[in-house]
């Protein structure tokens, strides 16, 4: 029995079963908030607190935050349709886990109520419960009763649970062997065959190779078509529009955007392309807005980027809104504070594609686009006495790939790194369509009878890139 | 419960206090203790098959700390150190007899540490996945029987090798060790919400089984209030003492000497058994809450 910990509220009696039962939603969520204590003792007291009055039976006082609280949802309310496949999407922080946790009934929400409609199999992290020292094959059964099976029922479904997770040849190794895609793919296969009629599941197809994922998908497409609805968290749009129908997009806690799947995706990935690091203040360090790990700034003794400008080159003043696009030139400017000599000083310049809504399936990560030595460009460099020093690194024309780019600067001193930056955020625009299955931008002329063709000289217009995509 | 029946169950999750409605809260509480049967089971055999995994002795460090116990206090008691209270009966100096109360005393401790270590040893499942969490209470004690059972192989060997009479009263020694462990256990629910989110009470744990040892009557026998002042009259009051001397006395044969007060500690720890489990269930989504906030 999964969905133990509350009350059994209202069973649908049978004969209203039929007609009624089936037109209501799997998931009901009636005005949920959910707060929570940024500091830990005294979240500890406030615990102790709560325990206090749910013994006594007093509700706990709802409507205001305490000292050091904050809503980490307030009024989410939404119903799923039995069948669907949501997607939940948000900044780091936004809620979706807390969500997540409160329709799986590990937590109380502080106002506010949830209605499950059915066996649901939360499936929050992969192989939670899987005991190290065990083989495989006893984790299966142990996950498998921990989400409400019964033995017969599980000696049934063992062999399907082996053969999706493919781990059959190490199915009496003990589990510590197990690579994390393998744990991944056993907790999946556990979790999808206890047949629940709702799931839940955060993050968890982040986990493994590129060929398990789109396993999963099309399982999860499957067990759709059984009637089985499902929420997925999933930083990536992408795979969560090949998913999923209607999504909710979670904004500081409440529900920003809810609908059909492809507008609301479009809007977050719109919103994290636009505000990048910085949206709502909410992301965590050392990660970016789509909750990509991000390389700190190094700075040290000897030296210190203080400044990095990607502008269009030429003479021409950058505006706030840089605009670059291929065929036109470009300069990347930096200074350079050096504090105490630096001996052979290298200066290395990459151009990182980020990854964006387009981009995504391709790959989640950024990509280094293309990499410049200074070193390898001039042969030797030079040791250098503290101060400012002013880099132009000048292209005659730009030719990269068009996307979302930062300039990523490095610093060495023979080999070691002292300072290394990036740029803000820039797009680069095709001034011709891009085809997508090109690997760079090729600049190119076309001329018929020694006749240049040309679209005149129109500017990189912004429905250029529209339709470019 | 209706997914066997063929039709959705609803479940809520609310803001409400859970127990807002007693009799609802008391008849999900009893059906999911009672549908956790075979969910324990499977944990309790997860755990015993993991702890003994990796180790040479497996099973036997069961019957080693007993073991131990008895020897050290066997070699006191017979060059007449540290014996408190009246140790004139022969009985008191045979190992069999040590043997027995120390295993129920290492019982007892074990279900009073019980519910704590139940649930922080399994808090990735707990903060992950949504389970009947009377079923890690319940492995617990099905894990207990099973090293109280082996233990007291052991004991029927010590029996026979230093000839300590046993009679026809053991057969109700289950009862009494089911009795003893329930009392410990029922401690232990108390202690959990709080010593769960506070690391404080684990901290103080050893000293709480310190000072237990003193006022139980484990390596002593009964005080005489009359002779040992207030000291006598908390061990009296302690309510593991008729516990633990009953389950004694009935291995032994002995005249049951505190029946009066094992009846009486035996319906409490029933009653406040359940208080316990209520009190644990309650206070979980609290404490896994601060798990992983």
């Amino acid at each position: 029995m999964l969905e133990s910990q509350m009350s059994v509220a209202a069973e649908v009696p049978p004969d209203q079963e039929d007609g009624a039962d089936k037109n209501q939603p799997a998931l009901e969520i009636r005005g949920v908030s959910k707060r929570f204590c940024r500091d830990l003792r005294r979240s500890l007291l406030y615990g102790v607190q709560a325990i206090g009055r749910e013994l006594v039976g007093l509700p706990s006082r709802t409507g205001e935050l305490r000292k050091s609280e904050f809503w980490a949802l307030h009024n989410v309310d939404f119903d799923m349709p039995r069948g669907a496949a949501m997607g939940l999407v948000g900044m780091n922080g936004c809620g979706k886990t807390t969500l997540m946790r409160i329709i799986s009934g590990l937590i109380k929400p502080t106002t506010g109520e949830v209605k499950v409609r059915g066996r649901l199999a939360p499936l929050l992290a992969l192989g939670a419960g899987f005991n190290q020292v065990l083989t495989g094959r006893e984790n299966i059964y142990t996950n498998m009763t921990i989400l409400g099976l019964t033995r017969e029922e599980i000696d049934e479904r063992f062999d399907a649970v082996v053969d999706f997770s493919e781990v059959g040849y190490a199915l009496d190794a003990p589990v510590q062997n197990f690579s994390s895609g393998m744990i991944a793919r056993l907790g999946f296969a556990c979790a999808i065959h206890t047949q629940p009629d709702i799931m839940l599941m955060d993050e968890v197809l982040a986990v493994g190779d590129l060929r398990f994922r789109q396993k999963c998908i099309d399982a999860l497409h499957k067990i759709r078509k059984k009637g089985t609805s499902f929420i997925v968290v999933h930083h990536s749009p992408d795979i969560l529009g090949a998913l999923c129908d209607t999504a909710i997009y979670l904004v500081g806690g409440h529900v920003e955007m809810a609908g059909d799947a492809r507008t609301v995706l479009e809007r977050y990935a719109d919103d994290v392309r636009r505000k990048g690091t910085t949206v709502h203040g909410e992301t965590r360090e050392g990660t970016d807005a789509l909750g990509f790990h991000v390389d700190p700034e190094i700075e040290s003794e000897n030296g210190k980027l203080t400044s990095i400008t990607v502008r269009p080159g030429g003479g021409v003043v950058a505006a706030d809104d840089v605009v670059l696009a291929n065929e036109l030139p470009a300069e990347i400017a930096f200074t350079l504070h050096v504090a105490e000599d630096v001996r052979q000083l290298n200066v290395m310049v990459e151009m990182m594609k980020l990854p964006t809504f387009e981009t995504l399936a391709h790959s989640a990560e950024e990509v280094v686009m293309a990499k410049f030595s200074a070193k390898r460009d001039l042969r030797r460099m030079a040791d250098v006495p503290p101060g400012d020093y002013e880099f132009k690194l000048a292209m005659p024309w730009l030719a990269l790939l068009p996307g979302l780019y930062q300039a990523r600067v490095s610093v060495y001193t023979k080999r070691i790194l002292v300072a290394r930056a990036r740029s803000d955020r820039f797009e680069i625009k095709p001034l011709k369509k891009n085809g997508l299955d090109n690997r760079f931008y090729q600049p190119r002329e076309w001329t018929v009878d020694n006749r240049i063709l040309s679209r005149a000289e129109v500017p990189p217009a912004e429905e250029e890139t529209e339709d470019d995509e | 419960m209706s997914l066997e029946s063929g039709h959705h169950q609803v479940v809520v999750y609310g803001a409400q206090s859970t127990f807002q409605s007693p009799g609802q809260f008391f008849r999900d509480l009893w059906r999911d203790i009672r549908d956790s049967r075979k969910l324990a089971t499977m944990l309790a055999i997860r755990d015993l098959k993991a702890q003994y995994r990796q180790s040479i002795f497996g099973v036997l460090w069961l019957l080693i700390p007993p073991i131990a116990w008895t020897v050290g206090l066997t070699v006191l008691r017979q060059n007449d150190l540290a014996t408190i209270g009246d140790f004139t009966t022969n009985v008191a100096k045979n190992p069999a007899y040590i043997l027995i109360s120390m295993a129920l005393w290492q019982m007892f401790v074990e279900a009073l540490r019980g519910p704590m270590s139940a649930f922080s040893s399994n808090r990735g499942i707990l903060t992950k996945v949504c389970f009947p969490r009377e079923a890690l209470i319940v492995a617990h004690l099905v894990k207990m029987s099973v090293t109280i059972g082996i233990q007291f192989l052991l004991i029927a060997v010590a029996c026979i090798v230093y000839q300590l009479p046993v009679t026809w009263t053991a057969a109700f020694l289950p009862v009494a060790i089911f009795l003893l462990a329930m009392l410990g256990t029922v401690a232990g629910l108390f202690l959990a919400p709080v010593g769960l989110l506070y690391k404080d009470i684990a901290n103080a744990m050893q000293y709480i089984v310190m000072a237990g040892m003193i006022v139980t009557p484990v390596i002593f026998t009964m005080p005489d209030p009359s002779n040992d002042g207030w000291w006598a009259l908390v061990v009296r009051w302690n309510p593991a003492t008729p516990m633990l001397v009953t389950a004694r006395e009935l291995a032994t044969g002995q005249a049951l000497t505190l029946l009066p007060e094992f009846f009486l500690v035996s319906v409490l720890t029933m009653v406040f058994s359940v208080a316990g489990f209520a009190l644990l269930r309650a206070s979980m989504p609290i404490v896994i809450e601060r798990w992983s906030a």
